[in-house]
């Protein structure tokens, strides 16, 4: 599949700040990509270097085959969801999204009909007497409205209620199915990022440290998890991080989700019922060879990116 | 379909909505031709009773709407900074701009749009209104001498688009509002200050190299001495020299912000 976005050894500094140290990074036509990394890993550098905002001090970007600083064509195939988006605030949602249509040559009636997909009703309403998680959704209609071949989120679910996050979610895979639309999204919300990504990339100081398919990666650094169900998993856990073949654990609503050297799966099973009978709690269900982006992520981010 | 010319207009649509959200460009109007009228016509009394010359009597009119610390010329560079410091320097602080370079647009072109918007309007509004008024109350003075009274506002309006180039030059630099706009009012009260200082001392002094280095970055001083005669008298073509060379100096100033926010700036 065809490349939408090439980044290749990008540096970027703010003054003695080094936020990319030779960044490369390639997003296919039709994926669905995530980039996730630390605070402060590089990921809105690299996105603002992708959107033209930012020129990098080395390296060489292209999107849809252009530089993004030179060609601001391009950006008629761009959607942008920034994470704390400011709009010129004294318009009123519908008016304001209008002028946008004719911006891009739309009919005007398309203002209405991304609003209605995001599930905003407040068309009357001035930009700046809009909450933040109806700024958040005004910022996603926004970014439809010329119907973009990619879009580039900067942490859009930041600020939506769960129900209003996993609408977006839905959005975002129907968009990719129906309209074929190329998605690159930072995000920290890694379990619903999983859920819709094809692809990864994970970013820490300003380096790219694994990139590409997720089942790949999962393979590659041999996540297969095991969540282990049960009515007390923070005691779980506590007692499950003193065994020596346990590499990462987490606990998250469904469980406690762990990975361990792969010999040692059998003695996972043993050693959680003698946990269980020790701490009080009930086992409601072992789950072999789970992946998780969550764990995926802490593998790489631990090891540096190299197996 | 997407058209580059539509899209640039309507930003600039966008742009005009938020700096002159009602009723802020129509208060300025009025007290810009409430003042302008008040200003001129016991200057205009004036004229008339001194028999002044047709070049001196248009540069007394024109002085008494443009020359600071006139209320007129207050006007003008309240809504400018107001614009320019203020609404720009707030794009750049809360993000807005971000949102506005998502549009298929150069960057050179949002820049020409916020400069139409922010400062065009109040400079077509401005001299409109001013030419107006003079012609209110001598359309055969405005008909006659129409070269002199476009010379005239070239002449006074050079130092007001000196401080708006510089300050649009900070906000880009700093992209930040609240010093732009402080600089600005500074370089307003400074000309104040330095055209008092400037008078005591050239009256002491009798010397008149103050008054030709100032003449560059604020032509109008030169005019004035053309007109009155006193310790300095430059030539007509002098002062075509410098009103020349004040207006190099601010187009350079502007083709540097123009450089600078479509080249090298970083959002």
């Amino acid at each position: 599949m065809r490349e939408i976005i090439v980044a290749e050894d990008l540096h970027k500094s703010y003054g003695r700040i080094v936020a990319l140290r030779g960044l490369n990074l390639k997003v296919h036509e039709g994926s669905i990509m995530g980039l996730i990394g630390p605070n402060g890993a590089g990921k809105t550098t690299t996105i603002k270097i992708i959107l033209g905002l930012l020129r990098p001090d080395k390296g060489e970007v292209y999107v849809f085959g252009e530089n993004p600083w030179d060609n601001p064509k391009i950006k008629r195939e761009i959607g942008v969801i920034y994470e704390k988006a400011t709009f010129p605030e004294y318009y009123k949602v519908l008016d304001y999204l209008r002028r946008v249509c004719r911006i891009y040559g739309e009919p005007e009636q398309r203002a209405k009909e991304v609003l209605e997909l995001v599930g905003l009703e407040a068309y009357n309403r001035t930009i700046k007497n809009l909450s933040a998680g109806m700024l958040q959704k005004f910022a996603i209609a926004h970014a439809l409205i010329h119907h973009p071949r990619l879009i580039i989120a900067d942490e859009p679910a930041s600020n939506l209620d769960p129900e209003a996050r996993s609408k977006l979610l839905d959005l975002i895979l129907r968009l990719h199915k129906e309209e074929g639309v190329t998605f690159l999204i930072s995000s920290h919300i890694l379990p619903e990022l999983g859920r819709v990504c094809d692809s990864v990339a994970i970013i820490n100081k300003g380096k790219i440290l694994a990139s590409g398919n997720l089942m790949k990666l999962f393979k590659k650094y041999s996540i297969r998890a095991i969540r282990i169900s049960t009515d007390k998993p923070n005691d779980f856990a506590n007692a499950l991080k003193r065994l020596s073949y346990v590499e990462d654990i987490s606990v998250d609503d469904k469980g406690v989700l762990l990975t361990v050297k792969e010999e040692a799966e059998r003695e996972v099973y043993e050693d959680s019922l003698r946990i269980a009978k020790e701490i009080g709690a009930t086992i409601l269900g072992i789950e072999m060879g789970v992946t998780s982006l969550e764990q995926l992520y802490h593998r790489v981010i631990r090891i540096g990116g190299d197996v | 379909m997407f058209r580059k010319g539509k899209a640039f207009l309507e930003v600039l649509a966008i742009m005009l909505h938020e700096d002159y959200k009602f009723p802020v460009l129509e208060l300025f109007v009025f007290l810009f031709v409430l003042s302008t009228f008040i200003l001129m016509s016991p200057t205009s009394f004036q004229a008339i009773t001194f028999h002044y010359t047709k070049e001196r009597m248009i540069y007394a009119l024109i002085s008494a709407q443009m020359d600071i610390p006139g209320i007129p010329f207050l006007i003008f560079l309240i809504l400018v900074l107001k614009n320019i410091a203020y609404g720009f320097g707030s794009d750049f602080e809360k993000g807005t701009i971000q949102v506005l370079l998502s549009y298929p647009l150069r960057r050179s072109a949002l820049l020409t749009a916020k400069l139409i918007s922010g400062l065009g309007i109040p400079l077509v509004m401005f001299v409109g209104i001013g030419i107006f008024a003079l012609y209110v109350l001598f359309p055969k003075l405005v008909l006659n001498g129409i070269t002199y009274i476009v010379i005239s506002y070239l002449a006074f309006l050079s130092y007001g688009l000196l401080i708006t180039a510089i300050i649009l030059l900070l906000v880009i630099y700093l992209k930040r509002s609240g010093a732009p706009l402080a600089v600005g009012m500074a370089f307003c009260f400074l000309r104040i200050i330095a055209r008092g200082l400037l008078d005591l001392y050239v009256e002491a002094t009798k010397r008149t190299t103050p008054l030709k280095i100032i003449s560059i970055f604020d032509s109008s001083l030169a005019l004035r001495y053309y007109c009155e005669h006193t310790i300095w008298s430059p030539s007509s073509s002098e002062v075509m020299g410098y009103v020349i060379i004040s207006y190099c100096l601010v187009l350079g100033l502007f083709l540097i912000a123009y450089y600078y926010f479509s080249r090298r700036l970083d959002i």
